[in-house]
């Protein structure tokens, strides 16, 4: 059940904030496991199994501490190998050693990356730094299926999960309306936006054998690069709208990643809670920077080594991390020149380099990946077949999505936030206003086509 | 105004939850065909609105059903014991129709299997957990609803307001099949799809195949809009459709199927590019021809049909143009009239059986109906012709002296670049 969906939108959430909202405050936590459960449930049915089982083994080993914290770590990890990597890994031995292997090949369960690299810091937090905030077991599964952010994050603590479900004023009239903004501006970034570019971004590939002008593999590129920032961020605007409507603060995943002026930057403004879990619990716990100079480089190349991995058990995610850990090791050595910082620290520099490091992310074929990036640079003005399809799929939308893409990166921070002021300093009704904005994006779910999240695939 | 957290909830609430009401309440009045009675092809069905008036066009069968767009919302259904009538696009011999679907059926045998969904009631999903068909029975529900129609007519309008008079930029929302030109012109997005030129290899093979039968044939390539009528697409558009090979390859196609004595190929670029005004050939709302495109081919078939006859086309008054395709996928209504023409002929195939194999331009309402005044025929549309075995298409054409290919363009000769064309198609089916 995805959060654009109609089934969703106009009957399980009214439903949940039925119950949630009108019951007395001691079933909360009842009603929001039960259409939790539910909600995991009717979108992977008996993969749900496996939620149970982490909730489980973490609850039992905290309480009786059976195993070594590795051998939990490891139990963890299991399914998300098994269904993840296995095949992955059978296929490269499969093919080093010539043999014919059988493994898993089926369906990915859904957020399984996520509930997995969050059972992971909620683990460890409570050993190793003795924060058991979960007192139950039920609250354990809750943590892990709090349906808002269960698919696709952001990834939650469980300090603060633990402190908002004490909260006692829970439902207050700003957050509400806060909520709703915010899911009205998810539904217009990914249905009207995300959704529109990726008309161009997915026109058949088979196009690229003839061979693509530069401009079309521009605008592929460029077009991707704001069809993953509109469908992502969206998606995490939804989900922080949806935990405020609960009374639920989840953290921002994004802030403004395209005004970054580097990599490094760019990794603390894009899908913030995943660099955070990667920091925490894999580079610092490394050594992080604190151990000479080439200890801090293979720090950084593992801990993008395992990014790239997290988001797909593929040779063009490790390509994807290749590119981003390359750059960050280029900007590190570079990061007293001058020179680097006047040429390369710049806002659009970034942002291209960027773009460009999302091919790989999105094309899986290598030969694909070869043909556009040669064809960025072929100074290639040919009028191709490429350009005809990409024509015929510019609708409205997809300007003013284009346009809003190229507004995220050139308009600075700054001055969006001082527009977003001013626009409530104006006599316009602050319910008008977010009334309009959830009106505009449920539009969007009946114009729509059907695109799932691209995230929903980690 | 300031609202409080019980208002603010209430509201929201609201917001989510009429939409649900009115879906509901529409759903309790409109009964839907039952996925085992769709699985039955040959049937027709009748509508009324909530007055139980019957929709003046019915009978309707499933296709026609499904796709009718008009200001009325329709209930209910009753399917007609007697007459069977038989499927438009597939007007056989009814021992033939049988075999066709038979054939068809016993190699689709997966989707007849996925359809069930729809036949079970919420009740039944729910008991046998079947998760997945409850949520695609929910959004299918609100998906097909008449709630989503008017919305989706309403914003079509809005938008239509700018696209209407627009010369630069695309200015609609709703485009999912066709794109948007200057001033609301609309084509085919298979105008994009340019052929390569080394395709005369399998080409010639093909024709070799056909002109092997012992059966007349006539090719009818119809032109795409977008490559007639180019002086309506907007400025960036007309840079980059363009694709001078799709004339190439006609032409050396035309000149190649001249050579093969029982193969006719019917050109129709040159004489739909010599006429004075290109927009009257197609009409503004749909990708098909109008009235005078629809004559002009017509008298080319007839005159190519019968070397000897007479054939002409006359101004008959005006009629509101078939603009289908702009109501069906925008919703819009276009009340425009064009002049109508009609076809004159001294040709007489009454001996003779004759085939047609057709798209979607002789479709009753394109263009099938003005065809049926000229003679008797039968036909069998594109769709069942790419998934019937060379077994059951052999039988098919054994009884008929005459074959009409009809089909547009691109999907004959070259379909898209990567999939198979029609002729080919075509080609493997021939013994």
């Amino acid at each position: 059940m995805l959060f654009v969906s109609t089934s969703f939108l106009f009957i399980f959430l009214p439903s949940l904030l039925v119950f949630t909202w009108f019951l007395k405050r001691k079933y909360f936590n009842a009603v929001l496991l039960v259409g939790s459960i539910f909600f995991y449930w009717i979108g992977n049915g008996f993969f749900l199994i496996i939620i149970f089982y982490i909730a489980i083994l973490m609850h039992l080993q905290i309480k009786y501490n059976y195993l070594s914290n590795r051998a939990t770590v490891l139990l963890i990890l299991m399914p998300l190998l098994w269904f993840k990597y296995a095949g992955f890994a059978v296929g490269m031995l499969a093919k080093i050693f010539d043999i014919s292997l059988n493994t898993y090949s089926g369906e990915l369960p859904l957020g399984i990356s996520f509930f997995t690299f969050q059972s992971i810091a909620y683990y460890i937090d409570t050993k190793k730094k003795g924060q058991n905030h979960l007192n139950s077991l039920s609250e354990v599964v809750l943590f892990l299926t709090f349906f808002p952010q269960l698919v696709a994050g952001p990834i939650i603590k469980s300090i603060d999960f633990k402190s908002d479900l004490l909260k006692i004023d829970r439902f207050k009239t700003d957050e509400i309306q806060y909520g709703i903004l915010r899911i009205g501006y998810g539904l217009i970034k990914k249905l009207l936006f995300a959704n529109s570019l990726s008309r161009l971004v997915d026109i058949q590939t088979q196009a690229f054998e003839t061979g693509i002008s530069m401009l079309s593999a521009w605008i592929i590129v460029l077009a991707f690069s704001f069809q993953i920032y509109f469908d992502f961020s969206g998606y995490c605007d939804i989900a922080v709208g949806l935990g405020k409507l609960l009374g639920f603060d989840l953290p921002e995943n994004f802030n403004f990643p395209y005004q970054a002026k580097s990599f490094s930057e760019f990794w603390t403004r894009w899908h913030i809670t995943l660099s955070q879990f990667f920091r925490d619990y894999v580079y610092i716990p490394l050594g992080g920077n604190r151990n000479g100079v080439l200890k801090t480089y293979r720090n950084l190349w593992i801990t993008f080594l395992l990014t790239s991995l997290w988001h797909g058990a593929n040779y063009n995610f490790i390509l994807w991390g290749v590119i981003h850990g390359l750059f960050l090791s280029v900007e590190k050595i570079f990061s007293k020149s001058a020179i680097f910082s006047f040429l390369f620290k710049r806002r659009l520099t970034t942002f291209i380099l960027i773009s460009i490091s999302w091919i790989p992310f999105r094309f899986s074929e290598f030969n694909h990946i070869g043909v556009i990036l040669k064809s960025l640079f072929s100074f290639s003005f040919i009028n191709d077949h490429t350009m005809a399809l990409l024509v015929t799929e510019i609708n409205f939308l997809t300007l003013i999505a284009f346009v809003a893409g190229i507004l995220s990166v050139v308009i600075s921070e700054e001055t969006i936030g001082r527009l977003h002021k001013n626009l409530f300093t104006l006599k316009l009704s602050y319910s008008i206003y977010i009334y309009s904005v959830l009106l505009v994006g449920l539009i969007g779910v009946f114009i729509s086509e059907y695109y799932p999240f691209i995230y929903f695939r980690f | 105004m300031k609202y409080s957290v019980t208002q603010t909830k209430l509201l929201f609430l609201a917001v989510l939850i009429i939409p649900l009401i009115l879906i509901t309440g529409e759903n309790l009045n409109n009964l839907q065909i039952p996925n085992t009675e769709k699985k039955d092809p040959l049937a027709v069905y009748e509508i009324w609105d909530q007055f139980g008036n019957l929709h003046p066009e019915g009978p309707f069968t499933i296709d026609e059903f499904s796709s009718i767009v008009d200001e009325k919302v329709w209930f209910g259904y009753r399917k007609e014991s007697i007459p069977i009538e038989i499927l438009e696009g597939l007007r056989l011999e009814e021992q033939l129709v049988r075999i066709v679907l038979d054939d068809i059926k016993n190699n689709k045998s997966e989707n007849i299997i996925n359809n069930n969904i729809s036949d079970k009631t919420f009740t039944e999903l729910m008991i046998n957990l079947d998760r997945e068909g409850f949520i695609e029975k929910t959004d299918s529900l609100i998906n097909q609803s008449n709630l989503k129609k008017i919305l989706l007519k309403n914003v079509s309008k809005f938008f239509w307001i700018f696209e209407k008079d627009s010369k630069n930029l695309p200015l609609t929302v709703l485009n999912s099949e066709i794109f948007y030109g200057k001033e609301g012109w609309i084509f085919s997005k298979k105008l994009s799809f340019c052929p390569s030129l080394n395709s005369e290899n399998s080409h010639r093979e093909a024709l070799i195949k056909l002109n092997s039968s012992s059966k007349k044939i006539y090719i009818l390539p119809i032109p795409l809009k977008g490559q007639i009528i180019e002086e309506r697409l907007l400025p960036f558009q007309m840079f980059f459709i363009r694709c001078d090979e799709v004339k190439v390859l006609n032409n050396n196609l035309k000149l190649l199927a001249d050579k093969f004595e029982s193969i006719n190929y019917i050109d129709l670029f040159p004489i739909y590019l010599s006429q004075k005004d290109l927009t009257s050939l197609y009409s503004q709302g749909n990708t098909h021809w109008s009235s005078y495109g629809l004559s002009i081919a017509l008298v080319e078939l007839l005159s190519s049909m019968d070397k000897n006859s007479l054939n002409e086309y006359e101004k008959d008054g005006l009629k509101l143009a078939n603009n289908e395709v702009l109501e069906r996928l925008s919703f819009i209504t276009l009340n425009i009239y064009e002049d109508n023409y009609m076809v004159n002929t001294t040709a007489n195939f009454s001996e003779k059986k004759i085939l047609l194999i057709r798209d979607s331009f002789f479709e009753n309402r394109n263009g099938g109906n003005e065809l049926k005044i000229l003679f008797d025929y039968d036909e069998i549309h594109w769709s069942y012709v790419e998934k019937i075995s060379p077994k059951i298409f052999k039988l098919i054409i054994d009884s008929y002296s005459i074959i009409i290919v009809e089909s547009s363009i691109e999907s004959l000769l070259y379909s898209n670049p990567y999939g198979e064309p029609r002729l080919e198609i075509l080609s493997k089916l021939f013994p």
